[in-house]
């Protein structure tokens, strides 16, 4: 472990420990998100969750007509681990949290919308009794989840497929490949059961999970990084799906995710494959299940989530921020023709709809798409619910459109929800010029620019930080965007001014002054002013 | 709001503003209080304490305040018996990064310094077991970037000597002392009629978008006066018991009355320095006060106004003695917020006693 990894470590132990001194969880009183960075979507009817870096929320009642003056009401909830996987179904939402620091197993944090309270559970599954294996890699935490047949799915690594009803406290492991299901808490070396003699198997490392349908069966498309499972919860039997890629000169290396739908049939994952020469080529695969092969998107790289939308529509989101519209029906053309043909709504008309709804900033960094139709039965309406993210301040949040397939036709903006940000005017590039004042020049202009329309306050001090004077008190200045001499400056030439006197007019000593720019939010920038005259 | 702050004058801007900071790390680890019985650097803080010193002291530290801000001092003090004690102290302050400066075309100029350096020497008389009589002269001299010729930066300097600070010290009991100061001012100018603020005079060249290389000539050389604020000091120290263990108490009050030509202030302004020294442990003492406390018409008039820009600083520190290493060798460190939330200033120095 690298000193990096060890500072890493202490600081996200100590972290941790101060949150759990306090409390796991904790339900928020604020109506609103408790972040803008939002990580995962999970959602049915006219419920949606989301994660954030933050915690959890949801809201209900999405189906109903909705616009900026008809918005939702949020119900919060803290975490301190970062959400893996997000599902709800059954009127539970289910939240795989990261193992805490130094350990190896992941918790469950679940909300039933019918008691309307949470609980946590840890996974009972005991990596002590792996020591002896030498595998101290082996992770044990849900990392996908799904919601089929009464029973939440989860993907556990090497915890294998995980099947459990938070009603029932019922939990049961299948391994791929194995008819057997085992007690989680049981699942040890010394057990009498000799399928774990080989037991961690990176092979048998489940690290994604979706709902199908194959026929009138409800299936689980299983993932292992080399081989993609068909489980069929009815039976407990799996059945390998066929690696072969019609993609000349690539052959299958590493699965990634995947992503199916139980009400278009339809199978993608994302796919490493190696080409000819070597090198590897990280991509989105759609199953063709007349060919029994794979069908590669060579433009579709990075995708970071999918969702299946209406008229056998999938909405992508692509890393960083890149979100896409391809129609999935014809896979055979979307891999033989140019992009164009298979993209009804390209990155530009996304990014539009959102840059509208966003007073013309451009988004961050998109995490997850989710289709929500109106009815499940009938997927002709919908909106489409899209997360952002950023390891910034700027531009991000939750984004939904009204009706996707209208607004999409009638390029409507989506409906932006966040949380108002306390720190959100984007202070840069301070200075005052010039910076000497004597005799030449007897004024000095304070340059800054904001990324919005903010209250400014700008003061002077002298070199014991006593208050010289208030130059500016607390005014409202323009974004930089918006400066008519297309400067990027926010500064008001005739107030924005020192002259190097004090607050009764009287002229200053010579000497160094400091000024401080502080702009709505509590956001600051210190310089430096020379004064000789 | 704007309207009381645009309409009265307060200290700053007054020159000399580098000067009224706390010096060495024990004073200001305490509040930034140390003028009534300092331990060291009493050429500094109260040149009457040097009578009552009972052994050479020679001192020597360094403080990085916030913004780039720097200081180092370093002094020599010691008493002849019975009655007289003798101290020549220097202390640095200055800015030596001034390198986002730019000039009226908005090209950044090159990088400079600020730099001060304060001398002073001083002198103590024991006027009876209890009061005790001290003055200092100093000597003044700052340099500083006073224009530019295209990103060029051309330094002016000032210099002054024999500014004066006098100070009286009374021990009240054992256990509380009391002493009155007043610092840089120059009663000799008074003779020639001049004011009795101590004068910086300056030569400024214009500046210039444009380098004309070594020839500066044409652009004339401007003089300004500079009168250094005059400070006026009452401060009590206090040595008692805190929960079994012994710790000593301090308090200045620093009042601005006139400035520099000896004209009232608009708005006269008072500021308290307190702290504490507990001596829990028999070789370390744990400090901590509050300094700049500033008492001024807005407080009465304008809270919201006063609480926005006249804020306090918290401060903290501890010394070690070290006696292992040498004897009477202590080490003094202190921590302290900045009053405009520019970051914290941290300051260390060595005290060796002998």
């Amino acid at each position: 472990m690298t000193s990096d990894n060890v500072r890493r470590a202490c600081l996200v132990a100590l972290i941790t420990a101060c949150t759990y001194g306090t409390a796991f969880s904790e339900k928020l009183t604020s109506s609103e998100i408790t972040s803008n960075n939002i990580y995962m979507l999970a959602g049915r009817g006219d419920t949606l969750w989301m994660a954030t870096d933050q915690g959890l929320n949801y809201t209900i009642d999405t189906a109903r007509p909705l616009d900026t003056t008809n918005a939702l009401s949020w119900h919060g909830y803290n975490a301190p681990l970062f959400t893996r996987a997000l599902g709800f179904g059954g009127g539970f939402a289910v939240a795989c949290l990261d193992t805490e620091p130094f350990k190896k197993t992941g918790r469950l944090w679940y909300y039933s919308h019918a008691a309307e309270s949470y609980s946590t559970l840890t996974l009972p599954f005991k990596p002590d009794s792996l020591d002896s294996l030498k595998r101290n890699d082996a992770v044990f935490m849900g990392v996908g989840i799904t919601w089929i047949r009464g029973f939440f799915w989860i993907a556990c690594v090497d915890g294998g497929l995980v099947r459990w009803n938070p009603a029932q406290q019922d939990m049961r492991a299948f391994y791929p490949n194995s008819g057997k299901s085992y007690d989680p808490a049981a699942v040890r070396l010394d057990s009498a059961t000799t399928e774990f003699t080989v037991f961690p198997d990176s092979s048998r490392r489940v690290i994604a999970v979706s709902a199908g349908r194959v026929g009138a069966d409800t299936v689980l498309f299983v993932c292992t990084p080399a081989v993609l499972y068909r489980f069929h919860p009815s039976d407990t039997s799996w059945e390998s799906v066929s690696s072969y890629i019609t993609e000349g000169g690539l052959s299958l290396e590493t699965y990634h995710d995947v992503f199916s739908s139980e009400r278009t049939r339809e199978l993608y994952a994302g796919i490493a494959a190696k080409n000819v020469s070597g090198g590897r080529d990280t991509t989105l695969y759609r199953y063709d299940s007349v060919s029994g092969g794979w069908v590669t998107y060579p433009f579709l790289r990075n995708v970071r989530s999918l969702t299946f939308g209406p008229d056998s529509i999938v909405y992508l989101a692509i890393t960083p921020n890149n979100i896409q519209a391809a129609a999935g029906s014809r896979p055979d053309t979307l891999v033989r023709t140019a992009a164009a043909d298979t993209l009804i709504c390209g990155p530009a008309s996304f990014l539009s709809r959102i840059s509208v709804a966003m007073n013309n900033n451009t988004p961050d960094s998109v995490s997850d798409v989710l289709y929500l139709p109106a009815n499940d039965e009938t997927d002709s309406t919908g909106r489409l619910w899209i997360g952002m993210y950023s390891s910034g301040v700027v531009n991000n949040g939750l984004f939904f459109s009204r009706d996707e397939r209208k607004d999409e036709r009638d390029k409507r903006h989506f409906i932006y929800i966040h949380r108002e940000r306390k720190i959100q005017s984007g202070l840069k590039q301070t200075y005052a010029y010039p910076g000497i004042l004597n005799g030449s020049y007897a004024k000095t202009i304070f340059a800054y620019s904001l990324s919005r329309k903010a209250n400014v306050t700008i003061a002077v001090y002298d070199w014991n930080m006593n208050l010289v004077k208030v130059v500016t008190p607390h005014e409202p200045r323009p974004a930089g965007k918006d400066d008519p001499l297309g400067n990027g400056r926010s500064t008001d030439r005739e107030r924005d001014v020192w002259d190097g006197t004090n607050s009764a007019g009287k002229r200053v000593a010579v000497g160094v002054y400091y000024f401080k720019i502080t702009a709505e939010g509590g956001e600051s920038s210190f310089g430096k002013i020379i004064v000789a005259k | 709001m704007l309207g009381t702050g645009m309409a009265c004058a307060q200290t700053g801007g007054e020159a000399g503003a580098y000067l009224r900071a706390p010096a060495d790390a024990q004073a200001t680890a305490m509040g930034g209080g140390q003028s009534a019985a300092p331990a060291y650097f009493s050429t500094w803080w109260n040149p009457a304490q040097l009578s009552l010193i009972d052994r050479r002291i020679l001192s020597a530290g360094t403080g990085l305040y916030s913004q780039g801000r720097t200081e180092a001092f370093a002094a020599l003090e010691f008493r002849i018996p019975p009655r007289v004690g003798i101290g020549i102290g220097a202390l640095y302050r200055g800015d030596p990064f001034l390198d986002n400066l730019y000039n009226a075309s908005e090209e950044k100029l090159d990088a400079g310094a600020f730099s001060t350096l304060t001398a002073k020497v001083a002198l103590s008389y024991l006027i009876t077991r209890r009061l005790s009589a001290g003055l200092s002269i100093g000597f003044y001299y700052q340099h500083i970037p006073t224009s530019y010729m295209g990103t060029r930066i051309l330094y002016s300097d000032a210099t002054a000597v024999g500014g004066f600070s006098l100070a009286a010290q009374y021990k009240i009991t054992d256990s509380l002392t009391l002493a009155f100061a007043v610092r840089d001012i120059s009663p000799l100018q008074l003779l020639t009629g001049a004011p009795a603020g101590i004068a910086m005079n300056w030569q400024v060249s214009a500046s210039s978008e444009q380098d004309f290389g070594d020839d500066e000539s044409g652009f004339g050389n401007p003089s300004i006066t500079d009168l250094v604020l005059p400070e006026f000091v009452v401060a009590s120290s206090y040595r008692g018991m805190l929960a079994r263990y012994p710790f000593t108490w301090t308090c200045d009050i620093n009042g601005y009355v006139v400035d520099g030509s000896f004209t009232r202030l608009q708005s006269m302004e008072a500021v308290l320095f307190t702290g504490l020294e507990w001596r829990r442990w028999q070789t370390f003492r744990l400090r901590a006060g509050i300094g700049d406390i500033t008492f001024n018409r807005y407080l009465a008039s304008d809270w919201q106004y006063y609480w926005q820009n006249f804020m306090f600083r918290i401060t903290a520190g501890f010394g070690v003695d070290m006696n292992a290493i040498r004897k009477g060798l202590t080490l003094n460190y202190a921590l302290t917020t900045d009053k405009v939330w520019a970051g914290v200033d941290q300051k260390l120095d060595i005290v060796y006693g002998f």
